[in-house]
């Protein structure tokens, strides 16, 4: 039996709204999950953020759905919810027990229907706050919190997408208006804009019907636009010095990297894991376990729809020299160039990978927003094998390649340095 | 203009029958405790071994020995290193990590079935032949001790780290953070180590919880072959759980320049009665235990002083403890905090009908939700386990949770949170938190929870 071979029926309706419907062995759930083509990427300057806001918006209810009711009927249908807001899209998404599967057709299909009726000052002064401490809690009031967001603003420039985060600034969440919101609806808020996707236990057809109920009546009124593509490349090394309220100091090397799926993208993945993800990945092992001149050590690669970066970072231990961190780390990576990756690094990589394939289908609803992000990023819902191929396929020098390729370009260099070292 | 009636609120068709797995309980030849769970959809494992020690068991001057010891204790073992034995699970693809609590240190593992001997083979090597050197022993203690500078930095950990200190009263194990402190880390010694390892790690003081796609011959027999030779030993626990009664109190500790305050408010009750347990899940959910309670209602959706508020009703093996946490915007800090004094107070008069039926179909619909990954059926065994709840807890849970009465509920809604006992802790701005609470008796604490003068 292939379990990451994932049977479906896609379609649309009239209104242009895309259905996926996928039939799991999952006696007892439904999972519907909506994504919307919209994200922090689409936001204008002096109004980032708002995609998030918009989100939180949406559980404020809708024309006959009260304010806190969504979350409140599903939960007393045993159900669990939430949304989420990415750069390039925002996600919807509800799993409860299969009986209540129109429940949550119902309420999805009110607010992308009917959601400027119910639209209040109140409502948006609320969650304007609410969102206000969101940033502050996950942001500001975190140690290196705010690294993320210089990142974003020097490794990709100040047109592209991707220059802000979701959050959006202090400044910008106060400054939104009745209008932002409603304007922002009636750009991106489309059904032809969204995709649908249904997994669980369900009849076709009776989802089919319910589907129709719910969402035919819906006009469309697309007016969403894709935001420029821009190339984000680095011509010359950048640092930035950051002083904050922590303890250690922290170093992060940021370099441009790929769009989602472009053919260096798994090298990349691959290429990060055999930098820091165990004990004997070769900069863990060089500057946490033998020299001990650092505390911890993170490699990840970021691809979306319009740009990437590859990330390394590392936390420097009590009296270490930060500039021995540094050498050390760009020591390991020409390493790489001429002490080649070992056929055993590799396929311990590939193993785990293989291994977190299957795991990822325990969850219904994370097994819902895969076939969405397929189906964005790819076109096709059933590409879990074809994603998993990716990386099966690799060769050792792939990754050599994609090190050599990208890490040793332009890079983006940041301290997050002691308050009290000023 | 819309064509369908979308006033009313759809309802389920039909009703779901919903029943708890069973699960099989046996022991091994050697006095362990197995309990199998057997789920076929894919073909993964997911093994808890549960040793029933853990931070709660650390000498009171040794604060921190129970963790360092799950940091070392697969640092080698076998006829492997350190970097060997990490590189044998990453070959089969099998995820491992340990986790130390206060009453318990678990060693967990997500396997596809086809590994599942070898990962079993890994397991028992931790456990019956770690090399628990000098070397790196000394690597991992300094971490610890990095990581204690650290956590200054978190106001998160500060606030849950004073909070249980002065909740649980200093003289209880369950006071102290598993990470213990630096002045205590720093006392521990290797031998100290080997000390724990061989009074606490015994078969006889360890149960495994298997869930996943599995036979029990097979498992019998992967069991059997590598942990046989494995023999049990009397130990006796040092435990010395004493109860504090508090007064209602407020601390704080200062985080200067914070934008924010992390809020901690409640206090420790006393350890779990099984006769209130269903009363009280009504209770918390109600109060603080979902989106829809009371506390969220009123200091996320109506004021907006949060991002998210909540009530948790912990329960440990000699105690148990109900607290409130928030993180809040610091000028709102006071208000944040008179709004939760006015929930807990509000709370004794018991819950209305409307939200003990809402709360009520939760729970009894949720049950399908909670049990969906081999994982979530393997905490639920690890907590009834840890708790020493009934054998029926499983197959009896909805029943009890549809027998409970709005009655009996609110007969206990005055004893679920006592104000008077509640301590509560702030982390923040100084000059914000003494400016707002300049009319109660605040006392400054340091990282550590020591009062300064």
């Amino acid at each position: 039996m292939n379990h990451l071979d994932l049977k479906y029926e896609k379609y649309k309706l009239q209104n242009g709204l895309q259905i996926i419907l996928h039939k799991a062995d999952k006696p007892h759930l439904a999972a519907v999950n909506l994504w919307y083509k919209v994200g922090s990427a689409y936001e204008v300057k002096g109004k980032t953020g708002l995609a998030h806001l918009f989100e939180h918006m949406m559980f404020q209810g809708s024309l006959n759905v009260p304010k806190e009711m969504h979350f409140k009927y599903i939960q007393e249908a045993g159900g669990s919810l939430n949304a989420s807001t990415a750069f390039d899209r925002t996600n919807y998404y509800e799993k409860l027990p299969s009986n209540y599967l129109e429940l949550a057709l119902w309420l999805e299909s009110d607010r992308m229907g009917f959601f400027l009726p119910a639209l209040t000052q109140e409502k948006l002064d609320n969650q304007k706050d609410v969102v206000k401490n969101e940033r502050l809690e996950r942001y500001d009031n975190q140690p290196y919190g705010l690294a993320w967001e210089l990142i974003l603003a020097n490794i990709y420039p100040q047109d592209h997408p991707y220059n802000s985060s979701t959050i959006g600034s202090i400044n910008d969440i106060t400054s939104f208006t009745i209008d932002d919101v409603t304007s922002f609806f009636k750009k991106h808020y489309s059904p032809a804009n969204a995709s649908l996707v249904i997994a669980g236990n369900f009849e076709f057809q009776q989802a089919k019907d319910l589907v129709e109920k719910y969402f035919g009546e819906i006009p469309d009124f697309s007016d969403s636009k894709l935001p420029a593509a821009r190339k984000n490349h680095l011509i010359e090394n950048k640092i930035f010095i950051h002083y904050d309220n922590v303890q250690l100091s922290r170093i992060y090397f940021v370099w441009s990297s790929v769009n989602f799926f472009h053919e260096d993208e798994s090298a990349l993945i691959i290429l990060a894991n055999i930098l820091t993800d165990s004990k004997k990945s070769r900069l863990y092992n060089s500057i946490v376990y033998e020299k001990e001149i650092a505390q911890d050590v993170s490699a990840y690669n970021f691809s979306g729809k319009f740009g990437g970066h590859f990330m390394i970072a590392a936390t420097v231990k009590p009296g270490k020299s930060i500039e021995q961190v540094k050498d050390e780390i760009f020591g390991e990576l020409k390493k790489i160039a001429v002490n080649s990756i070992t056929e055993t690094e590799l396929l311990k990589t590939k193993n785990i990978l293989k291994s977190l394939f299957i795991y990822s289908l325990q969850r219904l609803d994370s097994l819902a927003d895969i076939i969405n992000s397929y189906d964005y990023y790819l076109g096709e819902p059933n590409s879990l094998s074809f994603d998993l191929e990716r990386f099966t396929n690799l060769k050792t020098e792939d990754i050599e390649r994609a090190a050599n390729k990208y890490l040793t370009s332009p890079y983006f260099e940041l301290r997050i340095l002691p308050e009290k070292d000023r | 203009m819309t064509f369908i009636n979308r006033n009313l609120k759809p309802e389920a068709t039909p009703e779901l029958d919903y029943e708890f797995p069973s699960f099989q309980k046996f022991t091994l030849s050697n006095g362990i405790n197995v309990f199998l769970l057997q789920r076929n959809e894919l073909p993964i494992v997911r093994i808890i071994a549960q040793i029933d020690s853990g931070s709660a068991h650390d000498p009171l001057e040794k604060k921190g020995l129970a963790r360092l010891l799950s940091n070392c204790i697969d640092e080698g073992a076998g006829e492997f290193d350190a970097l060997q034995l990490e590189e044998e699970f990453d070959m089969l693809g099998t995820q491992f990590n340990i986790d130390c609590s206060d009453d318990i240190t678990s060693f967990n593992i997500l396997t596809l079935t086809e590994n599942i001997d070898r990962s079993i083979y890994l397991l028992s090597l931790i456990l019956l032949s770690p090399h628990l050197s000098e070397q790196n022993f000394e690597r991992e203690k300094r971490k610890v001790l990095t990581r204690l500078i650290q956590v200054k930095d978190n106001a998160e950990y500060i606030a849950n780290r004073n909070f249980y200190q002065k909740i649980f009263g200093e003289q209880s194990f369950y006071a102290h953070p598993s990470l213990g402190y630096d002045y205590t880390v720093k006392e521990i010694s290797n031998n100290d180590l080997l000390h724990f390892y061989k009074q606490y790690y015994l078969p006889n003081n360890l149960s495994m919880i298997i869930v996943g796609n599995i036979s029990k011959e097979q498992l019998v027999n992967n069991l059997e072959k590598y942990f046989v030779n494995w023999k049990s030993t009397s130990h006796i626990k040092q435990e010395n759980y004493s109860e504090a009664v508090t007064s209602q109190s407020y601390y704080f500790v200062n985080k200067k320049d914070a934008v924010q305050t992390e809020i901690r408010i409640g206090h420790s009750t006393r350890q779990l009665v099984y006769d209130n347990f269903f009363k009280k899940i009504f209770l918390n959910t109600a109060f603080g235990g979902y989106f829809a309670s009371r506390l969220n209602k009123n200091l996320r959706e109506r004021n907006g002083y949060t991002y998210g508020v909540s009530s948790s009703n912990l329960y440990l093996k000699y105690s148990s403890k109900i607290s409130i946490a928030a993180s809040v915007s610091s000028e709102v800090t006071r208000k944040a905090v008179d709004e939760i004094f006015y929930e807990i107070n509000k709370l004794k008069y018991g819950l209305n009908a409307e939200e003990f039926e809402s709360v009520k179909s939760y729970h009894i619909k949720k049950y399908p939700l909670d049990y969906e990954t081999i994982s979530s059926l393997a905490n639920r065994i690890s907590f009834k386990l840890q708790l020493n709840l009934p054998d029926d807890y499983f197959a009896s849970y909805i029943n009890k949770i549809k027998d409970t009465t709005l009655g009996e509920v609110n007969s206990i809604a005055d004893q679920f949170i006592d104000e008077t006992k509640c301590v509560a802790v702030l982390v923040g701005s100084k000059e914000i938190i003494t400016e707002q609470f300049a009319d109660k008796n605040l006392i400054e604490l340091n990282y550590n929870g020591a009062a300064l003068t």
